[in-house]
């Protein structure tokens, strides 16, 4: 499939099908995983005949060569080079109605691992060469926009470690794989990853001074870069800012307002949604003795993963506390 | 010659004795040539005669148990072997000895039955090394790069 018995090339544009991919934009899906560093490696072939291969972008290639970025002859998904074991998100709301996690991570043959999801608009979406014991979810659970589903290998047919992502509707009565990117069905071509965050300002951001025994209210703001509605509720796209470094850490400065010792709150905003500004408030509470304190922080999505990627960089809040006359502590 | 197949080392000898020689990235090597192409005109090339080829990029590493493999009339494909595996392994291979062997990678493709890692040499110039999945085999084909 993939040799020359053919060669040559040719571009061609259908106007009349880019036309139709407008029509039917509609900016549902997300991008199965959280690094947005992954790249497509290859997307859905959309012409049925041998050595014809047209791509996302309605390119035509007349050969049966990989076009890397673009397409292999007869692909049916969307690959996404990522090393064995990182983590897949479902790319939105559904139900999972297969599931098969029994191959070794690298195991070449016929079949591999994989997660099959149900949409409520009929589709289904299938993250293949799953890893050993790969599925975090089982048949018949409900999962969310950007959850973390799945952890990648390279089982079943597969040159290289990356995910299978595929996406099926019924068309004339049978499932047959779509191509998202061309319906642009994600939030951006070639989309956005689900969760992501941008530093946009803070209400202090040099140290904060705060007398011991006291509490003052500092408050974040950052631009929802990804491709998932931040909520403040506990379903889906719920957003919190948690502790980090290590994660989890219970704070020497929680205060009263936070919903656990290493919570330090939601989003303020019901909902932010892609290319808003999230605002997160919080108090910080001096207990401990006079001194130079730094506090660092990370974004939590949906209790399951952490905005650590380096466009976000490290948030921390440097904090001074001060002795307090009013508890019988001399003024400095 | 522990990477190099034996019909690779009556290739090269037949090279030297030809008086071939690298055009691209010659003699820049930082890796042992027991175990690299460097210097080497196609190991096979039944279509064309290797002088309209592109050498084989200095240093290229060739995986263990490959064997040299003919190539068809293409003057865009520089070399192939076969490896007696298949999956992730050829991949995985040039994925760590590319880098190993001074070469950028500029992009890794992997797919089902074929895997595309396109790198850069010191010079500037970008090939590709092409795994695909032959029979129970695999091929790894470098070629000049393209679309």
């Amino acid at each position: 499939m993939i040799g020359r018995m053919c060669i040559g090339l040719s571009f061609a544009l259908a106007v009349s099908l880019a036309s139709a991919s407008r029509a039917l934009a509609t900016d549902d899906y997300t991008l199965p995983f959280y690094d947005p560093s992954i790249s497509l490696s290859y997307g859905v072939d959309r012409d049925p005949r041998i050595c014809y291969q047209r791509d996302w972008a309605n390119v035509l290639w007349t050969d049966c060569n990989l076009h890397y970025g673009r397409v292999y002859d007869g692909h049916t998904g969307m690959d996404y080079p990522m090393a064995v074991l990182s983590p897949i998100a479902a790319s939105r709301d559904g139900t999972v109605i297969d599931l098969f996690e029994g191959f070794g991570t690298q195991q070449f043959g016929t079949n591999g691992n994989y997660v099959l999801v149900s949409h409520a608009d009929g589709r289904r979406t299938l993250y293949y060469h799953l890893g050993l014991n790969g599925a975090r979810v089982s048949v018949g659970q409900t999962v969310a926009a950007g959850q973390w589903i799945a952890d990648s290998g390279c089982s079943g047919q597969c040159y290289g470690a990356h995910l299978h992502f595929e996406m099926r509707a019924v068309i004339n009565g049978r499932w047959t794989s779509v191509d998202p990117i061309f319906e642009k069905r994600f939030t951006t071509n070639p989309g956005r990853v689900p969760f992501l965050a941008t530093y946009l300002r803070e209400s202090n951001s040099g140290t904060e001074v705060i007398k011991r025994y006291t509490t003052v209210t500092h408050w974040v703001e950052f631009v929802n870069a990804g491709g998932r509605t931040w909520r403040n509720n506990i379903g889906t796209g719920r957003v919190l800012l948690g502790t980090w470094n290590p994660p989890t850490r219970d704070s020497k400065f929680s205060a009263l307002d936070w919903p656990s010792s290493w919570v330090a709150t939601n989003v303020d905003q019901n909902a932010v949604p892609p290319g808003g500004v999230g605002r997160f408030t919080f108090g910080l509470h001096a207990e401990s003795p006079p001194g130079v304190y730094d506090e660092p922080f990370d974004l939590l999505a949906n209790s399951l993963r952490w905005f650590d990627w380096p466009r976000l960089g490290s948030f921390h809040v440097p904090i001074q506390v001060i002795l307090n006359s009013r508890f019988g502590e001399p003024q400095e | 010659m522990r990477f190099i197949g034996r019909g690779a080392a009556v290739l090269l000898l037949a090279a030297a004795a030809s008086g071939c020689t690298t055009k691209e990235e010659g003699g820049t090597s930082p890796v042992a040539a027991s175990s690299v192409g460097g210097g080497l005109p196609s190991t096979s090339a039944t279509g064309s005669p290797p002088s309209t080829r592109p050498a084989i990029p200095a240093g290229f590493p060739i995986m263990p148990g490959a064997k040299p493999d003919a190539l068809p009339d293409d003057a865009t494909l520089i070399a192939r072997w076969t490896v007696p595996v298949v999956g992730s392994a050829a991949y995985d291979f040039y994925t760590r000895a590319l880098p190993d062997a001074g070469f950028a990678i500029v992009g890794a493709y992997p797919a089902e039955r074929a895997a595309l890692i396109r790198f850069r040499g010191r010079t500037g110039t970008i090939w590709q090394v092409l795994a695909e999945l032959v029979g129970d085999r695999t091929q790894v084909t470098i070629q000049t790069d393209r679309p």
